[in-house]
């Protein structure tokens, strides 16, 4: 704790700082209030983006300029503001108060807790519309991020610094492919630099929200993650505000050095939200009613994401933003803006989930356009073949629906098809760590559970990793460091596999 | 009717600087309810616009610098108000901005800054 003289001290010196001008305020009026949009007159020298204060405390920010008029959105639900009240600007752009006291709790868009704990501590005020990081401060994806999801971390993987979409249609697994990442952190953090999460929850059902909590706490996870909440019953304003705090907050520890992953959860809602307050605020409407602007709404977004050089911290911000589609139609409006915008999408369909494949990765429609080069010489090394080889599967699986004499290579393929598909599923908070996605995607794709059959390979899978546990210390190490797997790696694998099946039944 | 003629209607409203009654009488009659709100409206900005709200902590003081005063808006028209919980100095209101001179103002001031840097024990 601070001594009383240095307290003192501190603010003298602030005094000495205090501009001798008198405070010069804008005032205005409150002309019209239309749902959560407040029109005001006066304010003749109001910014775009400026937080104005009402007569009863209220807070708001300015959104649109007019000639005589502003319209200003609420930052909080007041039915106390009237026609006649006074507004008053206050010269600042919306910021949010972060410190490293926001790690594991949950807060709203303007960083008021609603954990029932006490306001986190002062730290440094944050803008939330913020330019991102220019070219020269950036430097290319070099680093994984490790999601413990083997289907993920093998065919799409996921860079630091990489924006990568999570799209598909509701209830296919969306979220529990971001919670599971952000779980997965806690073992990833033991090994290499640690990656600190914000989750943002835009629009969600408040039991929803309060069961990520819930999970994450359980799962000792929440201790580096942040939730920043903007639930289905908070005003628009909030809605539309949220994901810019999200990425405000990770900006404070990316200024760190340190590595963020960020989920919007998500920007689907958030832009119903923008497009509401935008009718609200008379602006043209255009496709599906939505702004002109809206696919700057979220390019300006997701440009936040970054992978800093070592001059400027060397700090990252990995974005994993999720949208939900309509009966699988990825060429909606936002989807295909989104997608645009994004360094690739995971997309979840709705027959693979129905027909048991979880998580419902389509692998077809799913790319990371710069996470190859993240991915560590381990992995890349036994996941090369089987993008392919699904690829072929999937071709050969429909092909093969008509006819029922097959020659053996082919027959071989769609049984190796099956395996591989099969152990590419995964229970949700399962998430594995490196080595075991390797051995179990190796022992796979080198043909040894061939002659096992498909129902009794997650089993296999099972018992293979508690074996390895136990008897291959020695080759697990080697598959953790992430280097190629070299052929005397290959030996002891194929020892220990085989050692394996010997004793399973 | 145009919000901007309607402006012009305003401007039209006055004779040598003050509002005419018979010409906002005229105007008036001829204006729709709608047009009319508009125009009241307008009236009223160019009021507020000729005018100058200074509060003061006491009126007394008014007489010491009532001529500081007229002479920093020379042409307009200064109302006083008394505000005692200014402490010392003047709050001055011109149009939609406001300029503040006040003890109170200051302290505010420090009270934020305080308030946004430290944490409540």
């Amino acid at each position: 704790m601070m001594k009383s003289e240095e307290i003192i001290a501190k603010l003298e010196k602030k005094l000495t700082k205090f501009d001798e001008n008198p405070k010069v305020a804008n005032v205005g009026a409150v002309e019209k209030v239309n749902d959560e949009v407040i029109v005001a007159s006066g304010l003749s020298k109001a910014m775009m983006g400026e937080m104005v204060v009402f007569q009863d405390g209220t807070e708001g920010m300015i959104l649109n300029l007019d000639e005589d008029s502003v319209s200003i959105i609420l930052l909080a639900k007041s039915s106390k503001i009237k026609e006649g009240d006074t507004v008053k600007t206050t010269g600042k752009l919306l910021t949010i108060n972060v410190s490293d006291d926001v790690l594991g709790r949950i807060i709203n868009p303007i960083g008021k807790p609603l954990d029932g704990k006490a306001a986190p501590k002062k730290g440094k005020e944050m803008l939330l519309e913020r330019i991102a990081s220019g070219v020269v401060d950036r430097k290319p994806v070099d680093t994984p991020v490790k999601t413990g999801i083997k289907a993920i971390d093998a065919l799409i993987p996921v860079g630091r610094g990489q924006r990568e979409l999570i799209i598909g249609d509701r209830g296919l697994g969306k979220t529990a492919i971001a919670i599971d990442t952000i779980i997965n952190q806690r073992e990833a953090n033991k090994n290499g630099k640690r990656m600190l999460c914000v989750y943002v929850a835009i629009g969600q059902k408040q039991s929803t929200i309060a069961q990520v909590v819930e999970k994450l706490r359980e799962m000792d996870a929440l201790s580096y993650t942040v939730v920043v909440s903007a639930s289905a019953s908070d005003a628009a304003s909030l809605l539309y505000l949220a994901p810019y705090a999200g990425v405000a907050i990770a900006e404070y520890f990316m200024e760190k050095g340190e590595d963020v992953l960020i989920v919007y959860d998500d920007l689907t809602k958030h832009a119903w939200a923008y497009r509401q307050l935008s009718l609200v605020l008379r602006r043209p409407a255009g496709r599906e009613a939505y702004p002109g602007d809206i696919f700057y709404l979220h390019s300006r977004l997701l440009e936040r994401a970054v992978k800093l050089n070592e001059e400027n911290g060397g700090g990252s911000i990995t974005a994993l933003p999720v949208i939900e589609t309509q009966a699988d139609d990825l060429s909606a409006y936002i989807p295909t803006n989104v997608i645009s915008i994004t360094d690739g999408q995971i997309f979840l369909k709705s027959d693979l989930f129905n027909s048991g494949v979880r998580p419902a990765v389509d692998v077809g429609n799913s790319v990371s356009r710069v996470g190859g080069s993240a991915q560590t010489g381990a992995m890349k090394s036994v996941s090369g073949r089987i993008k392919l080889e699904l690829a072929q599967y999937r071709e050969l699986a429909v092909f093969a629906q008509f006819g029922s004499e097959l020659d053996a290579a082919t027959l071989q393929q769609l049984e190796r098809g099956k395996r591989l598909t099969e152990v590419l599923k995964q229970p949700q908070y399962q998430p594995l760590t490196e080595n075991m996605e390797i051995l179990s995607i190796w022992a796979v794709s080198n043909g040894f559970t061939d002659d096992i059959p498909v129902e009794k390979i997650q089993k296999f899978e099972k018992e293979l990793h508690a074996y390895a546990k136990t008897h291959g210390k020695k080759v697990l190490e080697t598959l953790t460091n992430g280097k190629k797997v070299t052929p005397e790696t290959t030996e002891e694998l194929k020892k220990l596999v085989t050692a394996f099946k010997k004793i399973f039944s | 009717m145009r919000k901007k003629q309607i402006n012009q209607l305003v401007l039209a409203s006055y004779t040598r600087n003050a509002l005419d009654d018979k010409k906002v009488a005229k105007i008036a009659t001829s204006l729709s309810r709608k047009d009319l709100k508009v125009y009241i409206r307008g009236l009223k900005l160019a009021e507020k616009k000729k005018k100058i709200y200074v509060a003061l902590p006491s009126a007394s003081v008014y007489n010491t610098s009532k001529k500081i005063f007229i002479n920093l808006f020379p042409g307009r028209q200064i109302e006083i108000e008394e505000d005692k919980l200014l402490m010392l100095g003047a709050r001055v209101m011109a149009d939609d901005m406001v300029y503040d001179f006040s003890l109170k103002n200051r302290l505010d001031d420090f009270l934020a800054a305080v308030e946004q840097n430290y944490d409540e024990e």
